[in-house]
Order: C-alpha cells, then structure tokens, then sequence
C-alpha cells in the first residue's frame, strides 16, 4: 500500500496543515509510534467528508469547526503532559464528553475500524467507511491477531492453532455480555 | 408453428439452473440460459475468475450483509437485509409510501405472522456468490415425516432413492468432509468425500474437549467437522481454503464452491473435467428479466417472455422444454403472473393444485452467545467449521422442532457485531491507548456464538404471492413488474424447539466459561437463515402437489421446476447440498425425456 492515493483525499484549506497534529493525536489514542502519514490522510478526509455512498452522494460527518478545536486541544495536551499524554487526554478530552469527546473517540474508531461507527450503541454498526485501501490496515484485527475479513489468510489452516498475538485476561469485565441472572 | 429455437430453455442460473444447463449442453442439447443479472464475472475462454469488482463494492459498503458486494440492478432489484420492505410487500413490511396497504391474510393457524427476512441475490451465478458453504445431507426421516412422526408431509423419494445423487453432488460441487462422523442419522455407507475435513477451528477444538460427555434430551451432544463446499485441498482447478475469513458474503479466492463452478462448464465445456464428445456450449443472455411463460391450447408452455433490462422490450423465446429455476420466490412469482383469464388459468400457470406460492418456509435461526474463560483466536479462518448435527432427529420432532447448531468461528459478529462492537464499547467506556488493545483483544477472543437452524413446519399460509394493495392493483418495482408479497408464519413448532435450544445453550456456555456464566445471553427474536424453500411442493399426487419427484410440473408436461421450492419438509440442514441431488436426478430424466422428443443429443 503506497502514498499515491493521497491525491484523492483532497482536505479542506482549513485543514491542510493539520496532519501532524492529527497523527500526534492518533499515536496516543491507538497506542502506536509507527503509523503511516497517507492512511491518517485517509482518516482525517473521512473524519471531515464522509464517504460517498452507493449513489455517490457524499455524507458529512463532522465539522471543521469541531475538529480543529480536538485537535488545538489535544496539541496542548499532549505539551503539557511528556512523555505519557494518555491518561490527560482521557481526562481532559473524554471524560467532559461534548463534541471533543465525540470527534476523539471517532479518530480512534477509524484507526480500529477503518470506518466511523455509531457510538450511541455498543454494536457501534458502521455509519461511514473510510477509502477502501485502508480497509486491512484496520487495527483492530492486529489487537487480537485476526484475519481482516475478505483478505486471504497466511496458510491453510493457520485458523486451527492458537494465535500469535498474546491476549491476556483484562481486569475488569465487559460491560455488555451480562449474564441473565446479572441483568 | 415452427420449430423452437432450443431443445430447452432454462430461467436462472444459479447452482440448479447452471448445473443443468452444464448437464444437458454435456449431453449434446440447444441449450439457453437466461439471467436477470448483468455480466458473467469469468472469461469463459479461459474459466479465469473475476471477481475483484464484488471485493471492492464490499470493502466500500457501510452495511455488511450479504448482499452488499453485489449491485443492485434497476431492472432486477433484491432484497437487502437492511431494508426488506424496499422488495418484499404485505402487512409485515412497511410499506414504502405512497403505496396504498396490501390486504390482510388469512388465519396463520398454528403460530403468528412474522417478516420473512431472508434473501437472495440476483446476480448471474446466483446466491451461492454469498452462501457458506454447509454441504449437510437430510436424514432419513425428514422425507418421511408424515410416516414416522405424523406430522407435515412425506416426500414423493426417499432418502435411498435420493442417497447416490447425494454422493454425486458432493463431487460435483467438492465437499470436505470427514466420511467417517454419523452426522445426525444420515448414513453414508463408508463413501469418502472427494477432499479431507476443512481444520477445525481453535474455537472447535475448545469445544469439543469442554463438551466431552454432554447430553441433551437423551442425545449425545457432539461437536463435529461440518462438510463444505469449500476446498481443503486444491480441487478442479480452484485453491484450498486461505482462511479469509469472508465466506458470506465473498471468497475473494473461490475456495468456496458457487455456481460459476458450473456456469463456466456450461458455456465452454471444454472446461468441464468430464468433457465429452458431442458436448456443446449453452448459448445465454444476461440482463433478461423473465416475466412469463405462455400456454398453449395442448396445454404445454409454448414460450417464455422476458424483458430486456437495458432497454425494456420484450422477447419471447421458444423450446422444446422450459426449466424455470429462479428460487423459490421469483419462480412461483412468475408462474402465478403468468395466469390469466385468457388463457383460463386465472390461478396461474402450473396450478390447478393451488399450491404454487405456498409453504413458503426457512430455517429460522436463534442466537446465543457469551464468554468463554480462554482466548479462543477467532477470525482466522472459515466462518464457521464444526456443528452439532447430533439433535437433529428423534421421537421429540412429534412435538418440537429439530435444530442444528452452527458453531461461529467469527466470535460474537452476528451477536454484537464484534469486533467493531468491541471497538465501540470500549470507547464509550473511554478506553484508550494500549488498555483499549487489551480491552478489544480480550473480548474479542473470548466470544461464543452458537447459531441454531430450525425445523419449520410447513404451513399453506407461509406464502408467495404477487404484490396488489388493498384495492387490488399490482405492486410493481421500478421496472415494471411485480414485486413478491411474502406471508410468513412463525410456528409453535419452532418456538417449542427454541425453548429446547436455551437450554442447550445454558449447559455449553456454563462449561465454556468454566462455570463463571451459567446462563446464555440470547439475542431477541429469530433471524432468518438465508433459505428460501417450499414454494413449488413436490408430491405424489396433482390436486396436492405442483411437480412429479422430478420437478416436472403436473400440469404442463413440459415445464419444470428446480431448487428448493420443490421440498414438501426441509429438517433442521442447509438445504442446497439436497438441491443438487435433485437437481442432478432431475438433470438425468429431462436428458431422456428430451431424447425421446427430439431425438437430439449425442450421449
Ligand atoms: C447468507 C446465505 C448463506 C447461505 N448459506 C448456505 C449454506 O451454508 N448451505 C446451504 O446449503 N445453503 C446456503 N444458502 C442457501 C443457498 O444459497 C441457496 O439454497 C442456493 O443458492 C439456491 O440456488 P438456486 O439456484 O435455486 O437459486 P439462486 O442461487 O438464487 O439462483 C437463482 C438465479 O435466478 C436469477 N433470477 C431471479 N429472478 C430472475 C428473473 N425474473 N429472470 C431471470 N433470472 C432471474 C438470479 O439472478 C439467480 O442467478 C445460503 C443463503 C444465504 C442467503
Ligand atoms: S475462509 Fe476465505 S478463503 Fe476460505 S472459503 Fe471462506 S472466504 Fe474463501
């Protein structure tokens, strides 16, 4: 996967210089040094665009305005708080909630997901996807070591062994697979 | 008149209509496929596949079921899971304004009305693009229901009859399988399959030891290798399985089975392995809506209509046999239109029986999930490749329905959507950074899902019939012609056998999470399986019955009907591995019946 889609993801004036400080943000939310300037120029394109659906009518999905201020926001944050800014951008940028909120959590998903995702509902269905080259690079199948969906696997029969990816017991338990008795 | 243009036409090519086609263009016969769809993704010189345009489609949708790879065509559109109402028509679709309502319809019996939510595709090659791939047999007494249970009906064959074309299409189609498992009661007689079992998954595996000894209702509860129409070595030219992990609704390799398998045969048989001397290339047409069969004063079909979907006009093409294998929807939708007063069939073609239309029936499907105590590393191959076929007969299908249990290698997806679900729900709980990897990780990993398939019962009320509203006019979709109105009951019988699949459920999830969760969670209500069947019931007799054991209609000798609209009961198994035994019977009688017509062939 090259850089040479880029010139397809054409950002508004307003946000042309704001890729490094959306990268900046996005290394702390998906915990990743290493992630690569034409997939965030994807994201960011997506974050403000939307994507065009099957008519070919493009969908908004957040406004200028909104990113440019998580974005002012986190820059400082991330001043203020060497070398770790994870636990100030969650206390300063999720945990208020508001449009802040709502925009960082989208930039995660888009890293994880290669797609916005409605978060008013644990399923998170997908609302937008993001340009289709992006759509292996997803995170979220490298948190767990799957396969993305529709992209040939390394062997036959890989799936019949154990991953390779460690995954270990979380502390607490997930809010949403309740048992009946509990619920 | 003159002669027909073709020994014999057949509408639809799907896996029965391309099989057939292959079959009968094998034995030397003019032969012509139509299709709604809009191209062949294959060069039929070469049998090369070309798929990658469905791939990107897919990449790009925002919903993902199974049919959003495929395009929506204006003059064939099809129902999406998302938005059934845009297609299907009656009181339990909302009706898309300004459409007046439809008419109510009559007393469900034992049950209640329900939405039909499953779907097809109308694409050339059909709804196996997007199937699974389950290549299950029925056992023994499904086709003697009536008999051995003393409900529903029995079917015209038995499963002796039917056994040898159950091990012919397992070849033709390329099933992996293990020879050796009894799979609920259907007996294989020491035939290997054509490949070795597909892996089973981690998830399989785990199961299999925390179930050893189980038993539900009398029953051993076995967790055993699904067969499938999926390649677990390389086979006719196709590559083994890559774990893409994508099965529904694409194998961007074609490891999985469909019907362009058959479809390239057909039209240039020199792809076909068992290629004979004589065979000739099935002629076809793309983009062929068709909207009728014609009668004539003999009482057989004269000619079969249908619509160009570029440009609107209408053809009628002649032959000396017509198949109409468009699934068990649009088929019944086509004879019924075809009635008229003029032609004195005012009930519709192929049916003086008044059957054509009903029993429409699926497996309805129930899900129960929730946490396993180990990481299970699911994504990374088939989406599901073990069953429980071990509770699929007894005593108790007097009372309940049977069920299969489909063992998810996908986690949670159907469930919650994992792992985007897990995704979300760690956000909303503002986790992020490496405990929002760990979070998802865990979660996703640790899911169970079990899938149960349903025994329906077949009921007269379950029922296709062309869309009209309240005053009687036809609803048509955007090309003009009638979209299906679906009546679907949700029996007794299925929710008796819901009731037995919770408790199931409870008793695996408890040893799955090692006893820290004793109840399953279910997901509400029931989904549809994707298998759309009864339509064109198959019988022994004209006035209960549409079709002979061959699918040849009672009424026009001439005209026959495929799939699995012609299953008087379908047990608690995927249905098409059955399509194709009938359909390769049925391939064998129209051969030698054409052969007695018009002396053609060469074979
Ligand atoms: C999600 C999903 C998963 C499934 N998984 C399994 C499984 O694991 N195992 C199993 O056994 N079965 C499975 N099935 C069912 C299986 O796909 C069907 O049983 C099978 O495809 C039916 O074959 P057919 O040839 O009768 O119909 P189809 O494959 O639907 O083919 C019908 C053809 O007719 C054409 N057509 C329709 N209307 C017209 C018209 N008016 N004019 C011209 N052409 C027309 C269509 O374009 C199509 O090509 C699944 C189905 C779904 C939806
Ligand atoms: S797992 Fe992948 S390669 Fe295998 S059959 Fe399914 S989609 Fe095809």
């Amino acid at each position: 996967m090259s850089a040479r889609h880029t010139h397809e993801w054409v950002l508004p004036a307003e946000l042309e210089t704001e890729l490094p400080r959306f990268m900046a943000l996005s290394r702390i939310l998906v915990d990743r040094d290493e992630l690569e300037d034409w997939i965030g120029q994807a994201y960011l394109f997506t974050l403000v665009r939307g994507s065009a659906d099957r008519e070919g009518k493009a969908r908004p999905a957040y406004s200028i305005a909104d990113i440019l201020i998580t974005l002012e926001t986190s820059a400082e944050i991330l001043d203020r708080n060497p070398p770790d800014p994870t636990a100030a951008i969650k206390e300063q940028m999720l945990e208020p909630g508001g449009q802040v909120a709502v925009v960082t959590r989208s930039i995660a998903t888009l890293w994880y997901c290669a797609a916005l995702l409605d978060l008013t509902s644990p399923q998170g269905f997908i609302t937008v996807t993001a340009p289709k080259q992006t759509y292996p690079t997803a995170l979220v199948w490298q948190a767990f070591g799957g396969n993305p969906m529709g992209i040939p696997g390394p062997y036959y029969g890989n799936w019949s062994y154990p991953g390779t990816v460690p995954i270990r017991p979380i502390a607490t338990e997930p809010n949403k697979v309740a048992s009946k008795e509990e619920a | 008149m003159s002669a027909p243009q073709y020994d014999v036409v057949i509408a639809g090519a799907g896996v029965s209509g391309a099989i057939l086609a292959n079959k009968l263009g094998q034995a030397g016969f003019r032969v012509l496929i139509l299709d709604a769809g809009e191209e062949a993704l294959f060069d039929p010189a070469t049998g090369a596949d070309q798929r990658q345009s469905l791939l990107d489609r897919y990449f790009e949708a925002d919903a993902r079921v199974p049919n959003s790879p495929y395009r929506n065509l204006p003059w064939a559109p099809m129902p999406f899971v998302t938005s059934l109402s845009a297609y299907y028509y009656g009181p339990q679709y909302q009706t898309q304004p300004p459409l007046p309502p439809p008419a109510e319809p009559e007393d469900p019996g034992h049950g209640s009305y329900t939405p039909f939510k499953s779907t097809y595709t109308r694409i050339v090659g059909g709804t196996t693009y997007h199937w699974l791939g389950t290549m299950l047999r029925y056992v023994p007494s499904t086709f003697r229901e009536r008999t051995t249970y003393g409900r529903a009906v029995d079917w015209p064959i038995t499963y002796d009859v039917l056994e040898p074309w159950y091990l012919a299409a397992e070849h033709e189609i390329g099933v992996s399988g293990d020879g050796s498992l009894d799979l609920g009661g259907a007996p294989r007689h020491g035939k290997p399959y054509p490949m070795p079992q597909i892996l089973p998954s981690y998830t399989d595996r785990v199961m299999k030891d925390r179930l050893d000894g189980l038993e539900f209702d009398g029953m051993p509860v076995l967790v055993q290798s699904t067969p499938q129409g999926r390649n677990s070595i390389p086979f006719q030219g196709r590559p083994p399985c890559a774990g893409s992990t994508n099965c529904v609704p694409i194998c961007p390799i074609q490891a999985k089975y469909d019907a362009t398998v058959h479809l390239k045969r057909a039209l240039n048989p020199s792809l076909d392995p068992k290629n004979r001397p004589g065979s000739r290339p099935v002629q076809h047409q793309w983009k062929a809506v068709v909207t009728k069969v014609d009668v004539g004063g003999d009482g057989r079909i004269s000619g079969l209509r249908w619509k160009d979907g570029e440009n609107g006009r209408e053809y009628t093409v002649t032959a000396h046999a017509y198949v109409l294998a468009m699934h068990a929807i649009e088929t019944p939708k086509v004879l019924l239109w075809s009635g008229s007063d003029q032609n004195g069939l005012a009930d519709g073609v192929a049916n003086r029986s008044g059957m054509v239309g009903r029993h429409l029936m699926d497996h309805h499907v129930k899900i129960s999930y929730g946490r396993a105590d180990v990481p299970l590393y699911p994504f990374r191959g088939p989406l599901s490749t073990s069953g429980i076929e071990s509770l699929r007969d007894g005593q108790f299908r007097r009372n309940r329905a049977a069920f299969r249990v489909e063992i998810e290698a996908i986690g949670t997806n159907w469930a919650l959507n994992t792992p985007f679900g897990e995704v979300a729900s760690a956000l909303m709980r503002n986790e992020i950074g490496a405990s929002l990897r760990r979070d998802v990780a865990w979660n996703v990993s640790t899911g169970v899902q079990l899938d149960a398939l349903f025994e329906p019962d077949p009921n007269p009320n379950s029922r296709v019939t062309i869309a009209r509203d309240d005053q009687g006019n036809v609803v048509t979709d955007a090309f003009g012609v009638p979209r299906p109105r679906l009546d679907f009951v949700l029996d007794d019988y299925t929710l008796a056998g819901a009731k037995a699949f919770e408790e199931l459920s409870d008793a695996i999830i408890t040893r799955m999470s090692g006893g820290k969760q004793t109840k399953a969670d279910l997901v509400d209500g029931f989904f549809g399986a994707g298998h759309v069947m009864g339509t064109l019931r198959m019988g022994d007799s004209p006035s209960q019955s549409v079709t002979n054991d061959f699918g040849r209609s009672w009424d026009h000798p001439n005209l026959w009907l495929t799939g699995s609209g012609l299953f008087p009961t379908v047990g608690s198994a995927n249905p098409t591995l059955t399509i194709v035994a009938v359909t390769l019977r049925q391939a064998e009688a129209l051969r030698d019946e054409l052969r007695q017509r018009v002396g053609g062939g060469s074979v």
